[in-house]
């Protein structure tokens, strides 16, 4: 009995110095990291069309001055009716139609607006992106959505110079353009409306189409 | 079974960090547009009838001016501020003749052009020419063909209608053995002044 006695002490002895032998004295060093991420943002800082009665830029739209030679629907708020696409078109002798466009309220948003519209009657509106973000992006797509007509049928909607894969750096500015033009299947006396969209993503995110 | 919830474990914490590293930041811009359409537009807004039913007399039109020495025959004409005029020839003769003046304003909000005029005589032949006697009754518009109108504007015209020799009586008469009346339509195209060909 006492040797068991002793065999268990000594044991439990055992065991405590192990855990003795094995407290160790430590320290930590710290790492403290604070992480601020950048900011992917753009926005519209100018627009303009090429039949809203006021020359904007003479490369683009001289001919939008206002005046016409024949018959005026719209007097200054409106030119001469633009017989092309592209910068300064060749023009009618007409003021029938008119384009105009804002920047909304939310500066990510245009408002462009065709007003007594006619089979073959178009404009270019012009439009400028800033990257206001700190990151760079690329443009990822770019889609055209009719709400009440098919395109190309009634009305063809289509961008240029701004395209898919554009990069647009921070502070960087760039111009491009929106087409809209009235086809002969359009109605009289009709409302149609329309969503584009330029879908800009952080530059290395950025897919190339198959 | 405390090893496979810990296998489960792991598994989501791999595929939640599978979502993290593939997420981007992005930014779209919208255009909306609204595009609104003009109207093509016209109607009848006068018309002058040389020889309206009377009271008064109206003694029946020639050709060169004058007036024949009775009034005879008649021609009402109704229709003004639509697109249809209606004429009306009454106790037509061979030889009755009638010059109608008329006027149609483009009431629509894009120019147009006047494309063609088209003459169709649904129960007769038209005859070839004044007095050619080569169908029972001569009509002539005015050929204004090119002829533009903005809108509001207005054009003038005429037609002339000349009842021929070949005329059968009581046309129109209702009478079991009488012909129809003779019935025609006059159409003036108009097109927007941007697709008219020529």
């Amino acid at each position: 009995m006492k040797k068991i006695a002793i065999l268990c002490l000594a044991l439990v002895m055992a065991l405590g110095s192990l855990g003795i032998g094995y407290a160790m004295w430590d320290k930590t060093l710290y790492i403290d990291g604070t992480v601020y991420t950048g900011e992917v943002d753009a926005k519209f800082i100018l627009a303009f069309t090429d039949d809203d009665g006021t020359v904007d830029d003479v490369d683009k739209d001289a001919g939008d001055d206002g005046t016409q030679a024949l018959y005026d629907h719209w007097g200054a708020a409106s030119s001469a009716d633009p017989l092309g696409p592209g910068p300064n078109p060749a023009r009618s002798d007409k003021d029938v139609g008119k384009c105009t466009v804002v920047i909304d309220a939310d500066p990510q948003v245009l408002i462009v607006t065709l007003s007594n519209a006619y089979p073959s009657y178009g404009n270019t509106i012009w439009y400028e992106i800033e990257n206001t973000g700190s990151i760079p992006v690329k443009v990822q797509d770019l889609s055209i959505d009719p709400d009440n007509f098919t395109l190309d049928v009634e009305v063809e909607v289509w961008f240029t110079d701004v395209h898919v894969g554009l990069q647009i750096d921070p502070g960087e500015v760039v111009q491009g353009d929106l087409v809209v033009h009235v086809l002969q299947d359009a109605d009289e006396d009709a409302t149609y409306t329309f969503t584009a969209e330029i879908y800009l993503v952080q530059w290395n995110e950025y897919e190339a189409p198959d | 079974m405390k090893k496979i919830g810990i296998i489960c474990l792991a598994l989501v914490l791999a595929v939640g960090s599978l979502g993290v590293g593939y997420a981007m930041w992005d930014k779209t811009l919208y255009i909306e547009g609204t595009v609104y359409t003009g109207e093509v537009n016209a109607v009848w807004t006068s018309a002058f009838n040389f020889d309206p039913p009377g009271p008064p007399v109206s003694y029946d039109p020639n050709l060169d001016g004058s007036r024949k020495d009775k009034d005879v025959g008649s021609t009402t004409v109704s229709g003004l501020d639509t697109q249809t005029l209606v004429v009306t020839i009454d106790n037509g003769y061979p030889s009755y003749f009638n010059d109608i003046q008329v006027e149609f304003t483009n009431t629509g909000t894009i120019p147009v052009k006047i494309q063609s005029i088209t003459i169709t005589a649904s129960n007769f032949t038209l005859a070839s020419a004044y007095g050619a006697n080569d169908g029972e009754v001569w009509i002539a518009f005015v050929d204004g063909i090119g002829t533009q109108l903005d809108p509001g504007d207005t054009a003038a015209s005429s037609f002339k209608i000349h009842v021929e020799q070949s005329a059968e009586q009581n046309a129109g008469g209702g009478g079991v053995e009488d012909p129809p009346a003779y019935t025609f339509t006059i159409e003036v195209l108009l097109v927007q002044w941007n697709e008219y060909t020529p």
